[in-house]
């Protein structure tokens, strides 16, 4: 027995041997241990000997293999046959079992068959369960779920006494996320945001149609998530994590098919846990947010290219999950686009309630972003859900057609948006003169917030009552001339933040606020509503309905007048009419409806159809419908014409439809009807004044036309709906910069970019600013920091190219050659020529005369074709003067000059740095011309500047 | 033991590292059997294949038995590192009770095994917990912290690191410690 005095020289001795060198320790032992006593000797000689023998004794800590047999020992060899299926090889094996490739001899097909422990087959109720849970879902048959054929058990085999239970499931060929993510660590590259979007979408939409049947998957992670070499993103195993363990181990490590190089990241101990929820690591029930959650992990790791929480040990993980939020994006890539990180950061909320508070929701914001991305031409990822890459023609209409026409525009502002002094932004509007101002605060109980009804229903899928509540109450008050209604996405930022209500009051000026809940059990519903001062936070009136699920338009309706009574206010004959109709009578039609919403445009338009099928009378459907089919037509035009016989049909059912003239709008933009899409654009704001699109959009058409006061007036009509969004500053600040003078707009962008700041749209507004002041090197130096900061966003690259070309500065990336080969017919951002054009001149430049030549006769050609074909955008006009005037047909260009002038082009700023115009500088015709769009524009600045006062006035 | 009169609640078990920590001695024992309690629980559904799965693992559990019976927005970090030494002991506990019920049952069966992942080839010789058991008594004869160290490495899988936080010294004596119990151990078990 060695005494502690031993065992402390003993370990004096070991330590200081092992500092040795291997050979020198035997000399060491003998000269140390001269004189000390046989025990500690023999006890450092044994412990030597045993450090000698490499091996891992104890090294891998306790853990119980309950049965040896069951884990992964049972290889199937191939030909062997478990039920009907034959075996072909092992694809891959975790936790739960191994997987294999089969043949399924019955149907020809291959299936991936996964064998379940053995321990499952002995627990029928259990394995019951799951197979509810795993058929509900596969029988979705929705393309992002991966369908299982199966589950049963193999008749026993020689050799294998026990039956096994088995899943056979649909066969996905391809790569998992986690290997696609393992790929790009491994060479040193990231994701492109397009494909990280892209993938995220299709499981968010995926999840979305899971949660509506009812099932909660609790385990996505990159295993779990498989992508096909068409691009087509499949999620297995729904179900499988309940069958699973639970608690921490809800997520049950080494499940998939191939969890091990999880295990092999350093820094990591358990890999799922990366992607669980707060409430899964408290142990709390789940539900379709919890699903959010890991989805906004796996988003997060697939931009940032490092998981979202890590630590390194379990503990440590989720400690970070619980307590932490990640690195900022920007930190870890410099500059990824700010909507990326709000949509991160509202799935990864702590507190559910924060959270996307469905699947939908999540798949809205990040369709919204996609087709802002695919619609500017998402260089880094080539396709996009929206079917392909898009064009940038007619640019800058994308904001706005997007904005407030996507079904959730808040989305765009989702997240803690500072609010702070926004109530600067009102004061551009206060009124004029002492009684206008009295008026306003008189008023104020007319400017109306609806906040999201609050769905206490305990099944998700009822989710939809909830979300139809607040979107017809506020469609209902919308419609009201009397009324002011916040849009959506002014109302985001004061979600969940103290004193809400006094905020919105002070903030916004929001007098009342209807605010709600739904609790739907079985067939009945109870619903409670209240209306509430802002300011006194008291109750105006409240009323709570029990009724029957069946009566849930009818109760719309009745709320929305109820509310309009409470407010006193007063309705146009027509409103009243109005008011009194339900959008459709078919309940079915109008979950689904509400569920297209939420859709990426492709499904949505399935959705609708559906709804219009089971109510063919229904306008609104048609009238989203048409929207859906805008969104597809910028990647592909044959869409377009089906979006116009969709809003005609809209507007044949209910000529009193908003939104169907709004959606005729955007497609008669799209394909250049600016007259018309105006005329459609008016009668949608007459008939539904709070709808922010129609303004917005209206103001962008006065903007191609040349009427920069009448589009600063609806600009800023828009931006009294939402005065604390990026995106109606945007939108605002195009028509003031438009005006000789820009310290107006050079104000108003200040302070834009003092509460966005490096918000992209905000700088590229800085960008025109510094063009329109004569300093395009300033501009290009701006267009240059926001490249380096996204170098893979369109947008940027557009601004580089076109600012330096304006700049005649060196394109050192050939940015316009690159952009030019993608789509030579685009729309430029701020010159009128299409990009081809622009890029013709760099081609000259180089000696590429022929080359040039080519391209613009073909620009010539399609410039004429779309002019005659009913385009009025005067860009077309002014593209074939500057090619006649490079090429020196002076009369050519004149006169298509004279023509541009006479469809709205006013631009003249633009034009004098033109590089494409040098010929005609001191042409008196040419110099006529840009007089009178000098003076045309003077006199509209006057026209604004007496209209909207408070904004520029110093 | 039943069960069921271990139904701890998160606030006890945080009020109780936090008079531990505090100085309250006695605080540990009333805290023993609540984590044993919660363990126990936890490692009998394991062991009675109540869960689904087929390891049990020992780091997972005593996280999962610490998120659950601890506050996590209130407990001061020494408190971690307490629990975790108290459940470290605990698990030994538990396992080496499980062995020994195991061995009885099916004489001269292997209680343990390790779990097949890249860390532990499969070849990797069983261990028998009794005898490590015993010989983990006389190591803390001869040195408390040693087996101490022991218990946090192999029962509860801590790394080097976390175990140096639970007993409050560097990650080089921690390091030092678990190499020379690690083959004395090997040495007493007759592994070398």
């Amino acid at each position: 027995m060695t005494t502690p005095e031993q065992w402390q020289r003993v370990k004096l001795l070991f330590d200081a041997a092992l500092e040795k060198r291997q050979e020198q320790r035997a000399d060491f032992i003998a000269e140390a241990c001269g004189a000390e006593d046989p025990e500690v000797r023999q006890q450092l000689e044994a412990l030597l000997r045993a450090h000698r023998e490499s091996d891992r004794f104890l090294e891998t800590p306790a853990a119980t293999v309950l049965q040896a047999s069951d884990a992964g020992h049972s290889i199937l060899t191939e030909g062997q046959r478990i039920g009907r299926y034959r075996i072909e090889r092992l694809l891959g094996s975790g936790g739960m079992g191994e997987v294999y490739l089969a043949e399924d001899p019955r149907l020809g097909r291959k299936v991936a068959l996964k064998l379940l422990p053995k321990d499952l087959a002995a627990d029928a109720d259990r394995l019951r369960r799951f197979e509810l849970e795993a058929r509900t879902a596969s029988a979705l048959s929705h393309p992002n779920v991966c369908v299982i054929y199966e589950i049963a058990d193999s008749e026993s085999q020689a050799g294998d006494a026990a039956t096994r239970s088995f899943i056979a499931m649909e066969h996905v060929p391809g790569e998992s996320l986690r290997q696609v993510l393992d790929a790009h660590a491994t060479a040193g590259t990231r994701m492109a945001a397009g494909e990280a979007i892209r993938i995220a979408l299709q499981m968010a939409s995926g999840l979305d149609a899971a949660h509506a049947a009812g099932v909660v998957h609790r385990d996505i992670k990159p295993e779990n998530v498989m992508i096909r070499p068409d691009g087509l993103v499949k999620i297995l195993d729904f179900g499988l994590a309940k069958l699973a363990r639970k608690g921490i181990f809800g997520a049950s490590d080494g499940e998939s098919v191939d969890s091990s190089s999880v295990h092999t990241r350093p820094g990591m101990v358990m890999g799922t846990i990366q992607y669980m929820s707060p409430e899964q690591a408290r142990g709390e029930p789940v539900d379709g947010r919890t699903d959010v959650w890991s989805l906004g992990a796996v988003l997060y790791e697939m931009m940032a290219g490092r998981a979202a929480f890590t630590g390194k040990t379990a503990s440590d993980v989720m400690v970070a999950l619980l307590t932490s939020d990640p690195p900022a994006l920007s930190e870890l890539l410099g500059g990824r686009p700010v909507d990326l990180q709000r949509i991160v950061n509202q799935a990864l909320a702590k507190e559910r309630e924060d959270r996307y508070q469905s699947a939908a929701e999540l798949a809205t914001a990040l369709a919204e972003l996609q087709g802002r991305l695919a619609h500017g031409f998402d260089a880094s990822s080539g396709g996009t859900g929206l079917g392909g890459r898009a064009n940038l023609r007619g640019w800058p209409r994308s904001t706005a057609l997007l904005h407030g026409l996507v079904a959730r525009p808040w989305v765009l502002v989702a997240g803690t948006v500072v609010v702070f002094s926004i109530a600067f932004a009102m004061q551009f509007f206060r009124s004029r003169a002492p009684t206008d101002d009295a008026r306003r605060s008189m008023n104020q109980k007319y400017v109306v917030a609806v906040l999201p009804f609050e769905n206490l229903s305990r099944d998700t899928a009822n989710g939809y009552v909830a979300a139809g509540m607040t979107e017809e109450i506020t469609s209902q008050l919308s419609q009201l001339s009397a009324l002011r209604v916040l849009t959506r996405s002014a109302l985001v930022p004061f979600r969940g933040v103290p004193e809400r209500l006094a905020r919105m009051d002070k903030e916004l000026g929001v007098g009342s606020v209807v605010e709600g809940s739904v609790r739907v059990d079985g067939k009945r519903a109870r619903i409670t509503v209240q209306l509430i001062n802002a300011r006194s936070g008291q109750a105006i009136w409240s009323q709570q309905y029990d009724r029957d699920l069946s009566d849930m338009l009818a109760i719309q309706t009745e709320v929305g007048r109820s509310i309009t009574t409470a407010l006193e206010a007063s309705l146009t004959p027509a409103e009243a009419r109005r008011a009194g109709r339900p959008p459709t009578v078919d309940i079915a039609a109008y979950e689904l409806y509400m569920r297209a919403l939420g859709q990426a445009p492709d499904v949505a338009a399935k959705t609708l159809q559906q709804a219009i099928e089971a109510d063919p009378t229904f306008a609104r459907a048609y009238a989203r419908l048409a929207r859906s089919w805008l969104f597809m037509g910028f990647s592909n035009r044959i869409y377009l014409d089906s979006g116009l016989q969709a809003a005609n049909k809209a507007i044949v059912l209910d000529p009193g439809l908003a939104y169907a003239h709004f959606a005729l709008g955007g497609l008669q933009t799209e394909m250049g009807r600016l007259r018309a899409s105006r005329a459609s654009f008016l009668k949608a704001h007459q008939l539904d004044p709070n709808l922010f699109g129609a303004l917005a959009d209206l103001s962008l058409t006065e903007l191609y036309l040349g009427r920069y006061d009448e589009s600063l007036h609806w600009a800023s009509q828009a931006f009294l709906l939402e005065p604390n969004t990026p995106i109606a500053y945007y939108h605002l600040a195009l028509p003031l910069l438009k005006f000789e003078n820009v310290t107006a707009a050079e104000r108003f962008l200040v302070r834009a970019e003092r509460l966005f700041p490096d918000h992209q749209r905000i700088q590229l507004n800085f960008a025109l600013l510094d063009i329109y002041r004569g300093r395009p090197a300033a501009a290009l130096d701006r267009a240059r920091r926001m490249l380096s900061r996204d170098p893979e966003q369109p947008e940027n690259q557009w601004l580089v190219a076109e600012t330096s070309f304006i700049a005649r500065a060196l394109d050192p990336e050939n940015l316009l050659q690159r952009l030019a080969e993608v789509e030579p017919r685009s729309q430029s951002m701020f010159l009128p020529e299409t990009i081809g054009t622009l890029h013709g001149l760099d081609l000259v430049r180089g000696g590429a005369t022929k080359r040039a030549d080519s391209l613009w006769t073909d620009a010539v050609k399609s410039a004429k074709h779309e002019l005659s074909s009913g385009d009025e955008h005067p860009d077309r006009q002014i593209e074939i003067a500057a090619i006649g005037a490079v090429r020196g047909d002076v009369p050519t260009a004149l006169d298509w000059l004279e023509r541009g002038y006479q469809a709205g082009y006013k631009d003249y700023r633009v034009l004098a740095r033109d590089p494409f115009f040098d010929n005609l500088r001191s042409n008196p015709r040419y110099q006529q011309i840009i007089l009178r769009m000098k003076s045309d524009v003077a006199a509209m600045a006057k026209r604004a500047v007496i209209a909207n006062d408070t904004l520029f006035a110093p | 033991m039943d069960d069921s009169e271990f139904a701890p609640t998160g606030d006890s078990v945080t009020e109780l590292l936090r008079a531990w920590s505090t100085g309250d001695s006695a605080a540990s024992d009333k805290l023993i059997p609540l984590v044993y309690g919660e363990l126990h629980r936890q490692a009998q559904r394991y062991l009675r294949r109540e869960v689904e799965g087929h390891t049990l693992q020992t780091t997972a559990l005593v996280h999962e038995a610490y998120l659950r019976l601890v506050d996590q927005r209130t407990t001061r970090w020494e408190s971690r590192a307490q629990f975790f030494g108290i459940a470290a002991r605990l698990m030994r506990r538990i396992l080496v009770d499980h062995a020994r019920k195991h061995n009885a049952a099916k004489r001269g069966g292997s209680a343990i095994q390790v779990p097949l992942d890249e860390r532990a080839p499969a070849q990797e010789s069983d261990v028998d917990l009794v005898a490590l058991d015993d010989a983990l008594v006389r190591l803390a004869l001869m040195d408390e912290r040693q087996a101490r160290v022991v218990e946090l490495r192999y029962f509860t899988g801590l790394g080097i690191n976390e175990t140096a936080e639970a007993l409050g010294i560097s990650a080089a004596t921690a390091k030092r410690d678990w190499v020379i119990a690690r083959n004395w151990l090997k040495v007493e078990l007759g592994g070398a």
